[in-house]
């Protein structure tokens, strides 16, 4: 149930996530998603990137190159479009106010508590 | 890259996956391709071969293709599929190449037998029947591709193109409708000429897309071989020739020979290469 609920909250937040990891280098589906998995995203499943990528893709706020990785085969790249760009400076505000207001709240909860 | 190029790299890449994984990544590509007609196909191209690069590097650090994917693998490849853009030009050109090659198929029979009347309505209707037939076809195959037992799913694929092609065929030989016109003279040996050589160029199209080669190369002979024998009836002495005997049927019978043995024979020794690549996979 945990994981459940984590995953919905998941699903809001991933693109702006993927925004911020992409403007910070460009990347393709696997390093994605270890890079992910660094920062603690490692139940999410990683199927679901893709369609979010493509999608986003799709949107206009990223672009894509094929382009063959160190390792040698060809790889999808992905890097953020100004539109893009401008849609995770929006995340970022958003984020800031929703994790204040959500911060002020735990805080509430706390301060019941003691 | 163009879309043929990416397919042979995936095709040559896919040795690399272990049966289990070459099945997982199968079931989506091939509800992908399914799925997806009128969407931007080099795209589509690009994602499946990103998405088997990295399940291969995921193999290769220890994790299935099942554990990438998750529990829900066809929700996975639906919202794929909706995100992929639409290509109005494929739509266009698949609108095209269908019709013009569906009233190729159905109007040169009619055309072998000089003066004999042509039913468009029985036409338009059946192109009607063909183009639900595909659509549910489509469908129906593309549901069944996440089906885990391989049996069952060839079995309700064999069931489904059994029941709606016998559907399709005998509704269409009971349709008769009184929109007929007799095709003669000059206009109808224009019509075959011409058809003979759509049914070249459109060949000279699809053999670049090597998986389609057997069935390009079957329409090219029953289409070419129609022709011939159309225009052969419109020369008096050919027509008196042709005439005695059996020997329409026989003209018929050498076309088909070559018509089932090359393309079939092709299919089967793809077929073949199939399985033995698929044998060769690590477990």
């Amino acid at each position: 149930m945990a994981q459940a609920n984590t995953s919905q909250m998941l699903k809001g937040v991933l693109q702006g996530c993927l925004l911020m990891l992409l403007a910070d280098e460009p990347s393709y589906g696997y390093a994605i998603t270890q890079r992910l998995n660094e920062f603690g995203f490692d139940t999410v499943p990683k199927g679901t990137i893709y369609p979010l990528l493509m999608t986003m893709e799709k949107k206009g706020l990223l672009a894509s190159t094929m382009r063959a990785s160190p390792d040698g085969p060809e790889r999808k790249y992905y890097h953020p479009t100004p539109a893009g760009l401008a849609a995770k400076q929006d995340f970022l505000l958003d984020w800031q106010i929703l994790s204040t207001n959500v911060a002020r709240i735990v805080q509430l909860e706390a301060n019941h508590h003691e | 890259m163009n879309e043929v190029t990416l397919q042979r790299e995936m095709e040559t890449r896919s040795r690399l996956l272990t049966k289990t994984n070459a099945e997982f990544f199968g079931q989506i590509q091939v509800y992908l391709n399914l799925r997806t007609p009128f969407k931007d196909k080099l795209q589509l191209a690009q994602n499946l071969l990103a998405l088997m690069n990295d399940l291969i590097d995921a193999q290769q650090d220890g994790v299935t293709a099942a554990d990438y994917f998750g529990t829900d693998p066809k929700a996975v490849a639906r919202e794929m599929a909706q995100a992929l853009p639409w290509n109005f030009k494929a739509m266009r050109y698949a609108a095209t190449v269908g019709l013009v090659g569906y009233l190729i198929l159905m109007l040169l029979p009619g055309l072998m037998v000089p003066d004999e009347p042509v039913d468009l309505g029985q036409i338009l209707i059946g192109l009607a029947m063909l183009g639900g037939f595909m659509v549910a076809f489509s469908w129906g195959l593309s549901s069944l591709s996440f089906k885990r037992r391989p049996w069952v799913r060839m079995v309700l694929v064999m069931l489904l193109c059994g029941g709606l092609c016998y559907g399709v065929v005998t509704a269409y030989l009971w349709v008769h409708t009184p929109l007929k016109v007799t095709l003669t003279g000059p206009l109808s040996i224009a019509l075959i000429v011409l058809f003979g050589l759509i049914a070249v160029l459109q060949f000279n199209h699809d053999r670049k897309k090597f998986r389609f080669l057997p069935i390009a190369l079957t329409f090219l002979f029953v289409e070419l071989s129609v022709c011939v024998l159309a225009l052969a009836m419109r020369v008096p002495a050919a027509a008196a020739w042709l005439k005695q005997g059996d020997r329409i049927a026989w003209f018929l019978v050498a076309c088909l020979v070559p018509l089932y043995i090359i393309p079939f024979g092709w299919m089967f020794v793809m077929m073949v290469r199939g399985f033995r690549a698929n044998h060769r996979r690590p477990d």
